[in-house]
């Protein structure tokens, strides 16, 4: 028969606000997007929306960092059983495993598109109302051209591939060798070898936010290719755009990593959190190479 | 078009090898031990050589711009 003895002690926290200032912040946050992207819809310059948006993320911010903090402080005084260890292993898997259907999604629509869809409007195959609908149309890759150019404007021109996208591949896969030298530091217990080397990854994250934004400000201002420029613009928006907040979101995460490195958190054989976020690390790397090879050089 | 094929499976390549690393780190769980450090050691070392043959690929005039972002409308 089963005793208390029988099973692992599973910590279970009580009486935590988190959650519901969890809440709080993902609400603001959506409201805030949905009554800012209205406003911007209805060309309204200043919107209120973009305050509550502001809210909400500083709400999901404080959240956050406080939940990380808990979590940590728990590890750090042994309430967890190895039950919960693999919890969070789990938690992590699965973590991984929607990111990669997440960008699966946008390669996916890539390919569909690009493969299939350009081509059947066309007149590959059963070509039906897309000539009434489309008159003129060529296909060809990129397709710059929409069929109502007035009110979707076109991008005149496209970005060079061995320019500033050449810079952020060398910038991403540069820092994906300083962060596996900082892995490697770790595993050696040299914590400031670690520091040293994970440091210089997040500058060159940072790096390759700042030439991203300037790549869009360029693609905006003077290419005209915007996200309403039709499939071409929207495909390569949503692919670059998302993989920019998952340098982002890994940034944050090698930031949050050279803190604890810093108050000594890790040891050779006690250092998950960091193996998970630099493995993070190289697969928004990962992503990024298939982003410069089919979005930008293989094509067509 | 093989310097396309060998792209591809460096590509590839850096998958498996991305993929193996996110194994032993799930079955290692941060414990002693280097085999996740080595993986992505060995994966980095084939982004960089998959970007060499790239740009060796583009300097020689075998791999030409083709597409994207590089016409005009």
């Amino acid at each position: 028969m089963a005793s208390d003895q029988t099973y692992e002690h599973y910590y279970v926290p009580h009486n935590s606000r988190l959650p519901i200032f969890a809440s709080i912040g993902i609400f603001l946050t959506v409201f805030g997007t949905g009554h800012m992207l209205n406003d911007m819809t209805a060309g309204k310059e200043h919107s209120v929306g973009t305050w509550i948006l502001l809210a909400g993320g500083l709400t999901m911010g404080f959240t956050l960092f406080s939940w990380f903090s808990k979590v940590i402080e728990e590890n750090h005084k042994k309430l967890y059983s190895h039950q919960m260890d693999r919890s969070y292993v789990w938690a992590m898997s699965w973590f991984i495993f929607s990111e990669v259907m997440f960008f699966g999604a946008f390669f996916g629509a890539l390919f569909y598109v690009r493969m299939f869809v350009v081509d059947w409007i066309g007149g590959v195959g059963h070509r039906g109302p897309s000539d009434m609908l489309w008159p003129g149309y060529t296909p060809e890759w990129p397709l710059l051209d929409t069929p109502d150019p007035k009110q979707f404007p076109g991008a005149k021109e496209a970005i060079d591939p061995w320019h500033l996208p050449l810079v952020n591949t060398i910038l991403l896969l540069t820092s994906s060798v300083t962060v596996t030298f900082a892995h490697h530091g770790i595993k050696e217990g040299n914590r400031n070898k670690l520091i040293g080397w994970l440091a210089l990854t997040i500058a060159f994250g940072i790096a390759f936010l700042f030439v991203q934004a300037y790549e869009y400000h360029h693609a905006y201002t003077e290419l005209g290719l915007t996200l309403h420029a039709g499939i071409f613009g929207t495909t390569f928006f949503m692919l670059t755009g998302f993989h920019g907040a998952h340098v982002t979101i890994g940034t944050l995460m090698l930031i949050v990593m050279l803190g604890r490195a810093m108050k000594g958190h890790f040891s050779p054989d006690n250092c998950f959190g960091f193996e998970a976020a630099s493995w993070y690390w190289h697969f928004v790397d990962v992503v990024w190479l298939g982003l410069f090879l089919f979005v930008y050089v293989l094509g067509s | 078009m093989w310097l396309k094929i060998v792209i591809v499976v460096l590509f590839i390549a850096n998958l498996v090898v991305l993929s193996s690393a996110f194994y032993t780190l799930m079955v290692d769980q941060g414990k002693a031990g280097k085999r996740t450090a080595n993986l992505l050691l060995l994966r980095v070392s084939l982004a960089a050589l998959l970007l060499a043959i790239v740009a060796w690929g583009v300097w020689s005039g075998q791999l030409g711009i083709s597409a994207p972002w590089h016409h005009s409308a």
